[in-house]
């Protein structure tokens, strides 16, 4: 039987930690959470064993603030060209936050879902391939290669960021 | 041990599910080998850029607790919307009836049975055009019903 109170109580702390991993502040994270177990309310999923509500937890969370950022980055982006960035202005929040872990989430928002959960799964939660493998009901080796894929894809987003760097800036005066 | 080998096993090695012997092993080949000692590079520093994005759990036990739980409003929203959906056609219902009646208890329904423009006209607000031709047929079929029935029955039928 669905018991809210219960998965609430059981995971909103690892929950909270992923969305504040993947969005980076509190306000968000704490939407985030919100919402994923309102969505658990109104689908009211049924659990075999306690790594399948994990696994469903994990995924729905990622979902949620993978999309907020999309959204969020295409509003700044909308923004940015319809008005020029004032020195004026106090910077956000967002914008003073390390450079790199804003790169390390836009390539993640860019990994397919299996990957990302992988990676999130591994990094985040320190589960063994084993453990993702049954929480998402894929075979180890699939696992393995999606995590594989995934350090790829964000190595080379994060080796482009250097390369960036190493190239001559055009001056701005 | 050869590139393929060591490819085969990376995720281990980087996901950190070797036994020691083995992971000696794969470092050493790392070490000699350049283009898959660079590949072990690039996905350690990965790993520890994206567990850098997890915050720490003192910091989350913390901020965890200020996240309030859900309240089971889809079911007693459900129940609400349905109450008050109810109440509300009750007390149109009685709102119809008694503008439609002008007030007197006297007039018989086939008296109030005025047509929809001038069921409109004399009620602020308007009533809603299908109501006002369903409160028209209902009262030339039942001479005898109430206001209020009528009007609960030019209701039913939109």
């Amino acid at each position: 039987m669905f018991d809210l109170e219960r998965l609430f109580r059981d995971h909103r702390e690892r929950v909270y930690r992923w969305a504040l991993g993947l969005c980076g502040r509190h306000a968000d994270a704490a939407d985030i959470c919100q919402e994923v177990f309102l969505r658990s309310l109104l689908r009211r999923p049924s659990f075999e064993n306690e790594s399948a509500a994990t696994g469903w937890l994990r995924r729905v969370t990622s979902n949620i603030a993978i999309d907020r950022w999309r959204s969020r980055r295409s509003a700044r982006l909308a923004d940015s060209r319809r008005e020029p960035i004032s020195p004026a202005i106090a910077p956000d929040e967002e914008l003073v936050q390390n450079e790199e872990a804003q790169r390390v989430r836009g390539a993640l928002a860019a990994l397919s879902e299996q990957q990302r959960l992988v990676l999130l799964a591994k990094a985040f939660d320190g589960r063994t391939f084993a453990e993702i493998a049954a929480e998402m009901g894929l075979a180890v080796p699939t696992v393995k290669t999606h995590y594989l894929r995934a350090l790829e894809a964000v190595a080379r987003v994060l080796s482009s960021k250097h390369e960036d760097a190493g190239r001559a800036r055009p001056v701005v005066r | 041990m050869n590139c393929e080998q060591w490819r085969n096993q990376s995720a281990d090695l980087v996901g950190d599910e070797l036994p020691p012997a083995e992971r000696g092993e794969l470092e050493s080949h790392a070490r000699e080998c350049a283009s898959c000692g660079a590949d072990l590079d690039d996905m350690r520093r990965v790993v520890q850029a994206v567990q850098a994005l997890r915050p720490d759990d003192d910091s989350v036990a913390l901020a965890a607790v200020s996240v309030p739980m859900p309240e089971g409003f889809p079911r007693a929203g459900r129940a609400f919307v349905a109450i008050a959906r109810y109440a509300a056609v009750i007390a149109f219902a009685f709102f119809a009836g008694y503008a439609s009646r002008g007030g007197s208890q006297s007039d018989s329904a086939a008296q109030l049975a005025v047509k929809p423009a001038n069921v409109n006209s004399t009620i602020n607000p308007p009533i809603h055009p299908q109501i006002a031709q369903n409160y028209q047929r209902a009262a030339d079929r039942h001479p005898n019903a109430s206001t209020l029935g009528l009007s609960l029955l030019s209701i039913a039928r939109r």
